[in-house]
């Protein structure tokens, strides 16, 4: 036996200390490779107990547990300070809402024998049974781990997940870590990076976690603008792949659709005040159209909403539309 | 060709055509002056169409050049499209095959020896035989070895489907009605749906087993059981729970038994052998969508099915359908809260009843006869009654949602 771990798992947390509790209890009971894996516990910006009742986990779990506290609100920057703090050759990331399954660290251990990147499955768990957002956030996830299991599915950048994926210490640390500058979506970022660097990605789910999906419309229409931040950031800096970012904002199959998202993005150009504040108040109908199941409504407005959302952050970085449409062509 | 908008006269024969190697076999279709044929290519069905029959046999250049152009288009983006799908591997799937019948011996003879000469080796086949008046449906069970029989003493479709469900030992259930028959590659369609985690439940295709009435040709034209010849999934994201006739019905369909937990069995106040008299299939369907999973209709599942003959019973069919229709929304509305109900309603009582029961005054080409559509209408008025009736005498602690 060697002192040096094989596996670090790093968890990043904010202001959930129920669950992060009960994540690293349950990582701290999983076996793999020859000695038990290192716990790495990053608490960024917390001000509730999730520290305290942390603390108290290391009398159990012994000096394996290793907890750091920062300031940053950045999960990428969270995370690099995990890996700075990591002895492991191989890093696994998980988020603090995951249940990890007892096969996890073993099947990411077993995978990474043949692959630089392994992508473990999340088992979407709903918070809140009947929320409509969360069931469609159930129906996206399931779909993408789904496609992934088809035989011939290449496996690309947005097929990287934080919230449960492992990666050899030394290609990450030569990768530079995740974008500490990217507003979001900084794991398909550093997907992009790893792949560009040659890494070869599997997808094993046998690595699996059950992910509760806490999110709610209300949240995700928030969330466009970050969204749209993230891939300008991503498009800024990989001009060579920027059409194939926002390739599925710009075009649909459906020609209804099509027309729906391209009228939006024309409207988001134009920063009309009066449209903004109509979509404002259009989205806080939406937990009212929700109780009484207007699911027709809700769709249309959740959709156009988030899409308004989104190309308005948008326009903001541009003078018009056609500048952006330039841009994303690379003229 | 026929063209498909003028009141047709029957006998007509129903043929399938096999289109994958370009060629159309010889079909005898003596006795009839019109076939309806289907055509398959790739194991699913792609397309129909009517020809005049020509000394007993098809116009074999006309069918073919009719097949030529209804080349099967995967539908986009679709990631399960049949070539992607994993290939069928035979076993390695628990499927329950359930027929639930209620005196119709005769009819389920016809049903049991089709699904004993399915290409797939299923679990166990099980016939709830619900209320019966007689031994005729356990002797002809009897006949089938390997064939499960068991009694459900109460009425009601719905009980016996569930009755069905108890029973069952597949991870898979597929059901089918006592007077329809399924295709040899019936479970081969519908099961590898189920390779996708989220699909709780696939329809198939169900066609007209004959059409030798005019009753049967009416019903078929007005009201088929056909939901097109595409591959098509719903989930929340594109299909409202409210909307959920154009899924396929309970003739052909197949659950995934493990999520009937989240889901719920079916409402046994529901369906045939209730006031109701029918809509146990829509409300499932609509609970399914409705706790987020989604539903695939295939029309590589085929079934064929013997509608009613005379035209007092299709009458009677329709006026159920009305009825059911509209007890399904009323539960809907009353115990789900599905308040936009009270919109659709009203909608759909004008779009397409009325407009039905006028088209049909005026004998416009294609339209269904006046008295299906004036016994739907009627129905479709008595349908909340109906709800509360059947409320009633089944007792609210019956529910299943």
């Amino acid at each position: 036996m060697t002192d040096r771990p094989q596996l670090s798992v790093i968890v990043i947390t904010h202001n959930r200390e129920d669950q992060v509790v009960e994540c690293v209890l349950l990582l701290s009971r999983l076996e793999a490779g020859a000695t038990d894996p290192e716990l790495i516990v990053v608490l960024d910006s917390c001000s509730d107990r999730s520290l305290e009742r942390l603390s108290s986990l290391r009398t159990e779990i012994g000096s394996r547990l290793v907890l750091e506290s920062i300031q940053a609100n950045s999960p990428a920057v969270a995370r690099n300070r995990g890996v700075d703090l990591a002895h492991g050759s191989i890093l696994v990331f998980l988020d603090d809402d995951v249940r990890p399954s007892r096969e996890l660290l073993d099947a990411h251990l077993r995978s990474q024998q043949t692959s630089d990147v392994v992508i473990g499955y999340l088992s979407p768990g709903l918070a809140l049974k009947n929320d409509w957002w969360q069931l469609g956030a159930r129906i996206w996830w399931e779909d993408r781990f789904t496609a992934m299991r088809q035989p011939g599915y290449v496996l690309a950048y947005h097929d990287l997940f934080s919230a449960n994926f492992s990666v050899k210490s030394s290609l990450f640390r030569a990768a530079g870590g995740f974008d500490k500058d990217c507003p979001r979506l900084e794991d398909y970022e550093l997907g992009i990076r790893l792949l560009k660097a040659g890494a070869s990605f599997s997808y094993n789910p046998k690595a699996s976690v059950v992910h509760m999906e806490t999110g709610s419309s209300r949240r995700w229409l928030d969330r466009a603008s970050l969204e749209a931040l993230g891939e300008l950031h991503i498009g800024r800096k990989h001009p060579d792949i920027r059409k194939s970012v926002f390739q599925d904002r710009l075009h649909h199959q459906d020609c209804l659709v099509a027309m729906w998202k391209s009228r939006f993005r024309a409207a988001a150009f134009r920063r009309n005040a009066l449209l903004d504040m109509s979509v404002k108040i259009a989205g806080s109908f939406l937990p009212f159209l929700e109780s009484i199941k207007a699911w027709q409504t809700w769709r249309n407005i959740m959709g156009g909403a988030f899409e308004y959302n989104y190309w308005m952050t948008i326009a903001r970085h541009f003078e018009t539309e056609s500048q952006f449409l330039s841009w994303v062509d690379g003229l | 060709m026929t063209g498909q908008n003028t009141r047709l006269e029957g006998p007509i024969a129903v043929r399938m055509a096999d289109v994958d190697n370009g060629l159309i076999q010889h079909f005898d279709c003596s006795g009839y002056k019109l076939a309806l044929v289907f055509f398959r290519q790739k194991g699913s069905i792609i397309g129909r169409e009517i020809f005049s029959v020509i000394n007993g046999c098809l116009p074999t250049d006309q069918v073919l050049s009719a097949a030529r152009e209804m080349e099967a288009e995967p539908t986009a983006g679709d990631i399960w499209r049949p070539e992607l799908r994993p290939a069928p591997r035979m076993g390695s799937t628990a499927v329950t095959v359930a027929v639930c019948t209620r005196n119709r011996a005769s009819l389920l003879r016809t049903c049991l020896e089709s699904l004993i000469a399915i290409d797939w080796n299923p679990l166990e086949i099980i016939v709830i035989d619900n209320c019966p008046a007689d031994d005729s449906t356990k002797n002809v069970v009897g006949q089938f070895r390997g064939v499960g029989y068991a009694m459900h003493k109460q009425p009601g479709l719905n009980r016996a489907r569930n009755a069905a469900i108890s029973l069952a030992r597949g991870e898979i259930i597929a059901f089918t009605d006592d007077d329809a028959r399924v295709d040899r590659n019936w479970l081969k369609g519908s099961i590898p749906n189920f390779a996708d985690p989220m699909v709780a439940l696939v329809t198939g295709i169900t066609l007209p087993a004959e059409l030798e009435t005019e009753a049967q040709i009416d019903f078929e034209m007005g009201t088929s059981f056909i939901r097109g010849f595409q591959r098509r999934q719903f989930t929340i994201k594109n299909a409202n729970p409210l909307k959920v006739a154009e899924m396929g019905a309970g003739a052909n369909m197949a659950i995934r038994v493990s999520l009937l937990g989240e889901i719920g069995s079916f409402d046994e106040r529901l369906d045939g052998g209730t006031p109701t008299r029918s809509g146990g299939d829509h409300d499932f369907f609509s609970r399914a969508l409705a706790s987020g999973y989604r539903i695939v209709y295939d029309p590589s599942a085929i079934a064929w099915h013997y509608h009613k003959r005379t035209r007092d019973e299709v009458a009677t069919t329709m006026r159920g359908y009305g009825v059911g229709f509209f007890a399904w929304w009323t539960k809907a509305l009353i115990e789900r809260k599905e308040f936009s109900v009270i919109l659709m309603a009203p909608s759909v009582l004008l779009n397409h009843h009325m407009k039905r029961v006028i088209e049909s005054l005026f004998a416009r080409n294609g339209t269904l006869r006046f008295r299906y559509c004036w016994a739907e209408l009627r129905g479709a008025l008595r349908g909340p009654l109906a709800y509360f009736h059947s409320r009633l005498i089944t007792g609210k602690k019956c529910q299943s949602t």
